[in-house]
């Protein structure tokens, strides 16, 4: 399935957050959004899920319209959204923050949606070792892969992560973008990430879109935008 | 923004006294009831602008008013029962015992917001009937009487005693109405606006916030007694069923129905909380005594409602919006 | 044993206290709303089981009328009312204020109802249990076997809810309304739905506390304000945020307040309260009880 956006446009209030911005994000692609605080990303993802709705334009799932479906909608149609700051429930233990990602499609399929926690143990025994404490407990890295956890025991088929390497350091950023590439190859899923990180998200992206102030300026091969030096220098600062 | 012309303080005195004058002409002209009633608005209206200053102004929301007029009435009463003082003092002493009240529950109530506020004003609107029904001094569930007697003098056989209570009102509410305007549109009015817009930018600014709060607290309750003792006089008595939290709602829903962040509207939500029930014992006289009891507290708690959902600013806030635009456009 | 007695006696009016503290926690966590119409949506559920006992005769069918039609009360102003409210009122300046008067409304709206079906007289409410003090070998303690099930339908009723919030997917996505609305959304969970049976839940735990103070307090439209309060000033000493810390909250409030009474007497006891509520709020706002950092206003 592939998504399509077309013309989207978003205020907020009276600044306008994305300007008429057209793109697709191919099935079985990691695709990354790049640009500086303030580009517009987290609105974009926030627009795709339902969250916050779009001016004027068009986003489509395949053939699905999903501008005007309700978050829980979008989600049923396997759209999940993670979104920035680590989002989980603090108050919940590991267990059931994975559990609260499942509930949606627990009367229909709950032998699945064991397995599907088991597998995020699998992927992040880290998570396995803590099932029993709070949230709270956690560090901040455990806290991201808990927030994407509860992502995948949605079983999205296509996953809408919004900076996940924001605040957490180097070493556990490399970490959680590989466990990511390795997800993606084994299980096809596609992937739209949100970044600042240019050059982390880049390196696993196999397309690049960059932000910059609301407008889409560029929408290329990942490694073709890592490579433009005067790209780089206009838009991504490095 | 748009500019507006504010009047001279004298100015204000000088409308003040013109409205005296006219009200003194209008009640020769109006049967006895009716004068009864604008006695009763007159005393709705001081109490709503206590309202006023304290939510909307000040930006602390209050669900019990009724309890601080209570206090000014119970001290009213008592220094009449107690010392024999001559009525027109006890009017000043309801003021001072209110607003000394005031500051005392606004000292700890400054610190609290929004939900924990209104909580702990409405625990004092049930609570203090209680409590003055449980206190042998304040004569219980009869409660004291408070009788401000007839006209002085060689009007006492001309002014009927409805005229005297209306006139008695109508004076202190215009007394109240000018200094609470002049409150507001000085330098301490400002800060109370500022403070209710944004806390932390007004201590920025140089405004003590906590020192505002309980300010304002204390200004309102002096209003609130001043309305106590207004109310109890229309009355006749002193006594805890006069001060339940009913009281204190129906000042509330005057407020925001006259329009929370003006004190002139305080005036249309007084006329409002009295005529709703007026029309009811009208159109009712022959239908049951229920109907007339309950239906207007039914309509004037919807009206609140209504305009809580339609217009979360107030009705009046919201017109003056719509006039805003409707200029813009044209 | 005097000391025993009084503690005794204020274990039954705690445990109400500890229901209506349930009720407004629930709707607290659930749209950050005090319900202050929460008295008046109890008398209403008590006063349909009045009524459903006058023609039936029958207590049980009677009390469960009253906890069915608290159930429904509730759903319906959270659908009907506050959905609306809490849609408008986003400025900074209404967002806390808006609700409050809005539920001060519907209070006025319920009371004013009752009054127009029921009346404004006192009524009495009957009860299916002695309101005798038990007898312990020969000496009699102010503790009825009215008292005992009162008691014993609040542990019911706690426990079962305790059940339903720790053990079911219900549960978890309630809790995780409470203090993450936008995750849960995210999780694919109705959080609209979730709210509106949070409503449903307070209703009817109203109701429940509702015939069960009923007997003592008698009912007319305005008889629960009081109960409102200590309702409020339980929830408060467990922190607001917190359903155990305010049962816990509303048991230690009636106990308390019974050794006010016993040993100052009566006329203190709401004095008693609303120091203790105003004391609180300044010295502990996060509640006594509440884990810290617990409160987000």
């Amino acid at each position: 399935m592939t998504l399509r956006v077309r013309g989207l446009t978003i205020d907020h209030g009276a600044i306008r957050a994305i300007a008429s911005a057209s793109f697709n994000v191919p099935k079985g692609s990691i695709t990354a959004v790049i640009g500086a605080n303030g580009a517009g990303k987290s609105t974009l993802l926030r627009t795709i899920s339902g969250l916050k709705r779009a001016t004027s334009g068009n986003i489509l799932w395949d053939e699905l319209a999903i501008d005007h479906l309700q978050t829980e909608q979008i989600v049923r149609a396997g759209i999940v959204h993670v979104p920035e700051g680590r989002s989980v429930v603090t108050e919940l233990t590991v267990f059931e923050n994975l559990a609260l990602g499942g509930v949606w499609r627990l009367r229909k399929n709950k032998a699945d949606v064991n397995e599907a926690i088991d597998e995020v143990y699998e992927l992040f025994p880290r998570l396995a070792e803590r099932r029993k404490q709070r949230a709270d407990t956690l560090s901040g890295g455990e806290r991201q892969m808990l927030a994407i956890g509860r992502g995948l025991v949605a079983r999205p088929q296509l996953l809408l992560l919004d900076e996940p390497s924001l605040g957490l350091a180097p070493l556990v950023v490399e970490q959680i973008f590989q466990t990511l590439a390795q997800l993606q190859r084994s299980s096809g899923m596609t992937i739209l990430l949100v970044e600042q990180n240019a050059m982390s998200a880049l390196r696993i992206a196999s397309q690049g879109i960059v932000l910059d102030q609301g407008q889409v300026v560029i929408a290329d091969d990942a490694r073709a935008i890592m490579n433009d030096t005067a790209l780089r220098h206009a838009y991504l600062g490095y | 923004m748009h500019v507006v012309h504010k009047p001279s303080t004298g100015k204000r005195i000088t409308l003040a006294i013109f409205v005296a004058l006219l009200l003194l002409v209008a009640s020769n002209f109006v049967d006895e009831y009716r004068i009864f009633q604008g006695a009763q608005v007159a005393a709705y209206l001081v109490g709503i602008v206590s309202i006023v200053l304290l939510t909307g102004f000040s930006g602390q929301i209050t669900l019990g008013q009724g309890a601080f007029m209570a206090v000014g009435s119970y001290s009213a009463a008592i220094v009449v029962q107690e010392f024999g003082l001559p009525i027109w003092l006890t009017f000043f002493i309801a003021v001072i015992a209110a607003a000394l009240f005031g500051a005392i529950i606004g000292i700890s109530a400054g610190r609290l917001t929004g939900p924990y506020l209104a909580g702990a004003t409405l625990a004092f609107a049930v609570g203090i009937p209680a409590l003055a029904n449980a206190i042998p001094i304040l004569g219980g569930e009869q409660g004291l009487s408070f009788d401000i007697g007839y006209a002085p003098g060689k009007y006492a056989d001309t002014v009927s005693p409805y005229k005297w209570l209306f006139w008695i009102c109508a004076l202190c509410a215009i007394i109240a109405v000018v200094i609470a305007v002049n409150l507001t549109s000085s330098g301490m009015g400002r800060e109370w606006r500022a403070v209710r817009a944004h806390e932390t930018a007004a201590a920025l600014a140089g405004i003590n916030p906590a020192r505002s709060k309980v300010l304002a607290f204390t200004v309102s309750s002096g209003f609130a007694g001043l309305a106590g003792v207004s109310f109890s006089a229309t009355v006749g008595l002193v006594s805890p069923s006069g001060f339940t939290l009913s009281l204190s709602f129906l000042l509330l829903t005057g407020a925001i129905l006259g329009g929370i962040s003006h004190i002139s509207g305080a005036l249309g939500g007084a006329f409002i909380i009295v005529i709703i029930p007026t029309i009811f014992e009208m159109w009712t006289e022959e239908a049951s005594l229920g109907v007339a009891t309950y239906l207007p507290g039914i309509i004037v708690s919807a009206l609140l409602l209504l305009s809580i959902a339609l217009a979360p600013e107030g009705p009046s806030e919201a017109l003056h919006k719509l006039r805003h635009r409707s200029h813009r456009k044209g | 044993m005097n000391l025993i007695n009084t503690l005794i006696a204020g274990v039954s009016i705690g445990a109400i206290y500890s229901l209506i503290a349930f009720a407004l926690i629930l709707v607290w966590r659930s749209t950050r709303v005090v319900n202050f119409a929460q008295a008046g949506q109890a008398a209403f559920s008590t006063y349909v089981g009045l009524s459903i006992e006058k023609a039936a005769g029958n207590y049980w069918l009677a009390l469960i009328c009253a906890i069915l039609a608290g159930v429904i009360v509730g759903a319906f102003v959270e659908v009907v009312v506050v959905r609306f409210i809490v849609k408008r009122a986003t400025s900074a300046a209404t967002a806390t204020v808006a609700p409050v008067i809005a539920m001060l409304g519907l209070l006025g709206i319920f009371q004013g109802v009752m009054g127009l079906i029921w009346g404004g007289e006192y009524q009495p409410y009957p009860t299916a249990f002695s309101r005798e003090g038990i007898s312990i070998a020969g000496n009699q303690i102010p503790f009825s076997q009215f008292d005992l099930f009162v008691l014993l339908t609040v542990v019911v009723a706690m426990s079962i809810s305790a059940l339903v919030f720790q053990r079911t997917s219900l549960g978890l996505s309630m809790r995780a309304a409470a203090f993450a609305p936008e995750v849960t959304r995210l999780s694919g969970i109705r959080v609209s739905r979730i709210r509106t049976l949070g409503w449903a839940f307070a209703g009817g735990a109203g109701g429940l506390a509702g015939v069960l103070v009923a007997p003592t307090t008698f009912i007319a439209p305005n008889s629960f304000d009081l109960l409102l309060v200590f309702g409020f000033t339980a929830a408060v000493i467990g922190g607001l945020d917190s359903l155990i810390g305010g049962v816990l909250g509303g048991l230690a409030l009636g106990i308390g307040l019974s050794v006010v009474t016993g040993y100052l007497g009566g006329s203190y006891t709401f004095m008693t309260a609303f120091v203790l509520l105003i004391v609180i709020l300044l010295v502990r706002p996060q509640g006594i009880l509440g884990a810290r950092g617990a409160r987000r206003a």
